[in-house]
């Protein structure tokens, strides 16, 4: 996989997006942004070409399923794959993460060998696709 | 003479006073209209009555729903925020256990590799010592041969343990969550008091805030799951997740 791939990650909390940005970096990813939430990140993913989203669902201002479904409307990054990284549990926010169009989603606490199995299983699917 | 009939004196006996003159005078109209006046004041100070009593059920109804909020915080919620600060104690916990276990575990190897290499330094300082004899060449090979398998595999394993150490610094993330729909409780818990406070002194008529707890919704998200708080409908792990993402085709 293309190891330049642009990856943004929205979490308010800067310990975890840390951890993933290390965890992306001991993969291989090294172009790598952040946000602290998703009324931050929206107007950055709208200007900043990133290729990959990987966000928290519980944050305030704008939580993670707004800003899935913000994407999804955009005609612009409607196709950018986004995973989501959240300890929200409920079996209906799942559903409706993948009603909304999600690519993926992890369950916090996680392992780095999940999170890569989601990321290569996300790019295996697009490439798939393409 | 109490202050009451004081009151219903200096209100009616003008008009009671008319109200004679007129039927002795056979004024007709003027009877009436006296008469109607009197009703208009009895039914202004029924009016004020009505609305004093309105005042009171308001004020009684305020009271109720402040009431039943600090019922629901002390009944509920308060317990709730102490499983919620136990689970935070017991992941903390664990996380300060799983980094030491790591860290401990990742001592071996690396001292392992620091001593394999000292040794490996002299017998490579003998080696190409001045008079070199042929012997100490081939145990210097013989003990690199030796060292690098394990030393990688040693090396690989502190590599391992770091990126886990990493990783369990998730549980800031997670307790953070947890505290923080604890602090919005005790805001909660804190609203519900002062609206009760200024109830019972009578100095405010606002309705406290909704009875609702404010602890997250589906869109903006629960938080963690914390058992015996919000365990019901939730997934079990990252396999009922990928098992229910499967039937969704994703």
């Amino acid at each position: 996989m293309n190891k330049d791939l642009k990856f943004l990650i929205v979490d308010d909390f800067s310990t975890m997006r840390r951890i993933v940005k290390n965890l992306l970096h001991d993969l291989g990813y090294m172009n790598v942004t952040e946000a602290d939430d998703g009324k931050t990140a929206l107007p950055m993913l709208q200007a900043g070409n990133f290729e990959f989203l990987i966000t928290d669902w519980n944050m305030p201002g704008m939580p993670g399923i707004e800003l899935l479904k913000a994407v999804r409307a955009d005609a612009r990054l409607a196709k950018l794959p986004v995973l989501m990284l959240t300890a929200e549990a409920k079996r209906e926010q799942i559903i409706e993460a993948a009603q909304a169009g999600v690519n993926g989603y992890v369950i916090k606490p996680f392992t780095a060998a999940t999170l890569k199995e989601k990321l290569d299983k996300i790019f295996a699917t697009l490439s798939a696709a393409a | 003479m109490s202050a009451a009939s004081d009151d219903i004196r200096l209100k009616y006996a003008p008009l009671m006073k008319l109200l004679a003159e007129a039927l002795e005078q056979n004024d007709e109209p003027g009877f009436y209209g006296t008469l109607d006046e009197m009703a208009r004041l009895r039914e202004g100070s029924v009016l004020h009555e009505i609305d004093e009593v309105t005042h009171g059920l308001e004020h009684a109804l305020a009271r109720f729903c402040a009431e039943t909020r600090i019922t629901d915080l002390a009944e509920k919620d308060v317990p709730d925020a102490r499983a919620r600060l136990e689970h935070v104690l017991k992941m903390t916990d664990e996380a300060a256990h799983h980094t030491m276990d790591l860290v401990e575990t990742a001592c071996a190897p690396a001292e392992r590799i620091s001593r394999q290499l000292a040794e490996l330094t002299i017998l490579w300082q003998g080696a190409h010592a001045a008079e070199v004899p042929a012997a100490s060449q081939a145990a210097v090979s013989q003990a690199l041969a030796a060292f690098w398998t394990p030393a990688h595999a040693d090396a690989e394993q502190v590599r391992k343990n770091l990126q886990e150490v990493i990783l369990a610094q998730g549980y800031q993330d997670l307790s953070g969550q947890i505290i923080r729909s604890v602090m919005t409780l005790i805001g909660e818990l804190e609203s519900a008091l002062v609206a009760l406070i200024h109830l019972a002194r009578g100095s405010a008529t606002d309705s406290p805030e909704s009875a609702q707890s404010h602890i997250g919704d589906m869109t903006q998200g629960y938080g963690p799951v914390v058992p015996r708080v919000n365990d019901t409908n939730v997934v079990n792990g990252q396999d009922d997740i990928d098992a229910l993402l499967s039937n969704l085709n994703i």
